[in-house]
């Protein structure tokens, strides 16, 4: 079942105004800037907040035309809303949470339990299933609200800041969480992020949206290979390199990359590098287990506060240093430079 | 022993406190050292202050009920509509609060006295009289206590937190089922504490029901009125009479201080 989304709607700073489709088992991902109406977008989908004139339908469902006046209730929507603070039920424990939605939908107490029982162990948090949610951590808390939004059964799973109240080390197993969560559901997902890794790993297609309206959308390589505003090209300022990974290296061509502890399986998968976290030598840095490899400036692009040198053999890298840091190091472009990155600043995905 | 350090008041702060602790406890301490012990035999086997005393019972308790079938709606629609006016309903329903009880009992009788605006419709059409009967005594505690159901409902429910209606609405519960397993249990302490608050107000109620429901024993006599009576004739069963409120009173808060009431005795729900 495909989701369309027509509609424009006033939301005070400017208008939302947005045309968008998601597939049957896709996941699209809405990255931008704050304020540029990400939130308000979900809440007309979800039905907690006015859709505006416009039309939105999942397959055959129309749930807001503007022409018709219809309006689904959010209730009869059958969203797996996730929100970005896991709001439990405070007062009930985490099984009775997941259970409340096929309760809610008419189902009687002890096959809620069953529903919710198989939810949690799909996303492998049975083991919370007695505890009260002050109990819980962050990340606890978060799987077992995406377990609840599972057990529904959802024809459209919608996920808003998924990872952002997550500390670092805890967004790598919430990212695969996720996929195991989408490819457990045909439905569309939704997924809104401000986080460059969260778009480019859990996205099938990514939306941005600013001030209102969708201003690019595309794959997460097509993005970064035409980023049409400066949002975008700074929010994929981030070096993705594909390849198979086997155990904790990822070969890409001739190019091997150690990366960061993981539990992603080996295949393909995607290792992200941020622009800062690379160093350039002169010369072949020696001691501290990392990875080096020799490589050639191809540009040099200088900021205010901020040095951007391209890389491209044997990958395509970008990597951010100070005026003052690329003046000691003294290369210019087309010299020859080495490169180097801890492991632990390489994060790996499935892909 | 805590091992946290608590943060410090000024000493200076503890005279002003003392006194009013004083203010408190030594009415109490009064009644204790006041009362005539030897006639409490006597004033139990007394059958007129049994029966003011289950009249007061009876109806605060009838009163708390019906404060929350009326109150708890009212306070959501306070709460949660974008009711027009909303600021003059609240206050019309809270003004009972800063009036002193006769006044609200004469305005009660103005309205369902035998000549008031509704008794007399009452009167004529259903021949029901509502004054000097029970029923009035319920009214005149409703008028003056639930005020205090509503107003710490109402703004329990303005400052909760929407998103798990929200989520709950996503999941598909109706508004029905939303309200019973999300809204109410998340302000069941504000709850406890407005029905206490009540309770409390209704079985102390004197002034509005003897204006409006009179002093008749059996009928509408409640313990505070027989106790005012006591005292113009004999003060020591007054200060027996009032023990037994102060008992009762102390009895529920103490009773109910955990489970029911966090709010009034400074623990979180």
């Amino acid at each position: 079942m495909t989701l369309v989304v027509r509609i424009t709607r006033d939301i005070g700073p400017h208008h939302l105004d947005v045309d968008l489709e998601v597939a049957t088992g896709e996941r699209l991902v809405i990255v931008g800037p704050n304020a540029a109406g990400k939130t308000s977008l979900l809440r007309s989908i979800i039905g907690l907040d006015p859709a505006g004139d416009g039309r939105i339908a999942l397959g055959s469902e129309v749930w807001h035309d503007s022409a018709t006046g219809a309006d689904t209730a959010v209730e009869a929507r059958r969203v797996g809303f996730v929100p970005q603070h896991p709001t439990l039920l405070a007062h009930l424990d985490a099984l009775t949470n997941v259970a409340y939605g096929p309760r809610s939908r008419g189902a009687g107490r002890a096959e809620s339990r069953a529903i919710a029982m198989n939810a949690m162990e799909t996303l492998a948090v049975d083991h919370l299933s007695g505890r009260r949610p002050d109990t819980l951590s962050g990340g606890e808390a978060q799987r077992v609200a995406i377990a609840r939004a599972l057990a529904i059964e959802p024809s459209l799973l919608v996920l808003d800041e998924p990872t952002s109240a997550l500390d670092i080390a805890a967004r790598p197993g919430m990212r695969a969480l996720i996929s195991t969560a989408t490819a457990a559901s045909e439905a569309p997902a939704v997924i809104v992020t401000h986080d460059a890794v969260d778009a480019l790993t859990l996205g099938d297609r990514i939306a941005v949206l600013e001030q209102g309206r969708l201003t690019q959308v595309g794959t997460g390589r097509e993005l970064a290979a035409a980023p049409r505003t400066p949002y975008v090209a700074e929010l994929l300022g981030i070096n993705l390199i594909r390849g198979s990974l086997q155990g904790l290296v990822l070969t890409a061509g001739a190019f091997e990359l150690t990366v960061g502890a993981h539990d992603v399986d080996d295949g393909p998968a995607i290792a992200t590098v941020r622009p800062r976290s690379i160093s350039l030598h002169r010369s072949r840095p020696e001691g501290s287990p990392r990875n080096v490899w020799q490589s050639r400036v191809t540009s040099i692009d200088r900021g205010a506060d901020r040095v951007r040198v391209r890389l491209t053999e044997p990958v395509e890298i970008v990597v951010d240093l100070t005026p003052a840091g690329l003046s000691a190091i003294g290369v210019g472009e087309g010299d020859e430079v080495w490169a180097s990155v801890k492991a632990s600043e390489v994060t790996v995905a499935s892909g | 022993m805590s091992d946290t350090r608590r943060p410090s008041v000024p000493r200076l702060v503890l005279v002003p406190a003392a006194l009013g602790v004083a203010l408190f406890a030594l009415p109490v301490i009064g009644l204790v050292s006041r009362a005539p012990w030897s006639d409490l035999a006597s004033l139990i086997t007394d059958p007129a202050p049994r029966s003011a005393l289950v009249l007061s019972v009876v109806t605060s308790l009838v009163t708390t009920a019906i404060a929350l079938a009326l109150g708890v709606p009212l306070a959501l629609v306070l709460a949660r509509t974008r009711l027009p006016g909303r600021g003059v309903v609240l206050a019309v329903c809270t003004l009972s609060m800063v009036l002193p009880p006769v006044v609200a009992g004469v305005a009660l009788l103005s309205a369902l006295g035998r000549r008031g605006v509704i008794g007399r419709l009452l009167d004529e059409h259903l021949g029901l009289t509502i004054p000097f009967t029970p029923a009035a005594v319920v009214i005149a505690q409703l008028f003056v206590a639930m005020p205090f159901l509503v107003v710490t409902l109402e703004s329990a429910l303005r400052s909760a937190d929407r998103a798990p209606e929200e989520v709950a609405r996503t999941l598909g519960a109706r508004p029905w089922r939303v309200l019973a397993t999300v809204t109410l249990p998340s302000v069941r302490g504000a709850l406890g504490a407005g029905a206490v608050l009540t309770w409390a107000r209704a079985i102390g109620e004197f002034g509005a029901t003897i204006t409006f429901a009179g002093n008749l024993p059996g009928v509408t006599r409640t313990l505070p009125s027989e106790t005012y009576l006591a005292l113009q004739t004999d003060p020591g069963r007054a200060v027996l009479l009032s023990l037994l409120q102060v008992g009762v009173s102390l009895a529920v808060l103490l009773a109910l201080r955990h489970r029911w009431v966090p709010a009034l005795t400074g623990r979180r729900p």
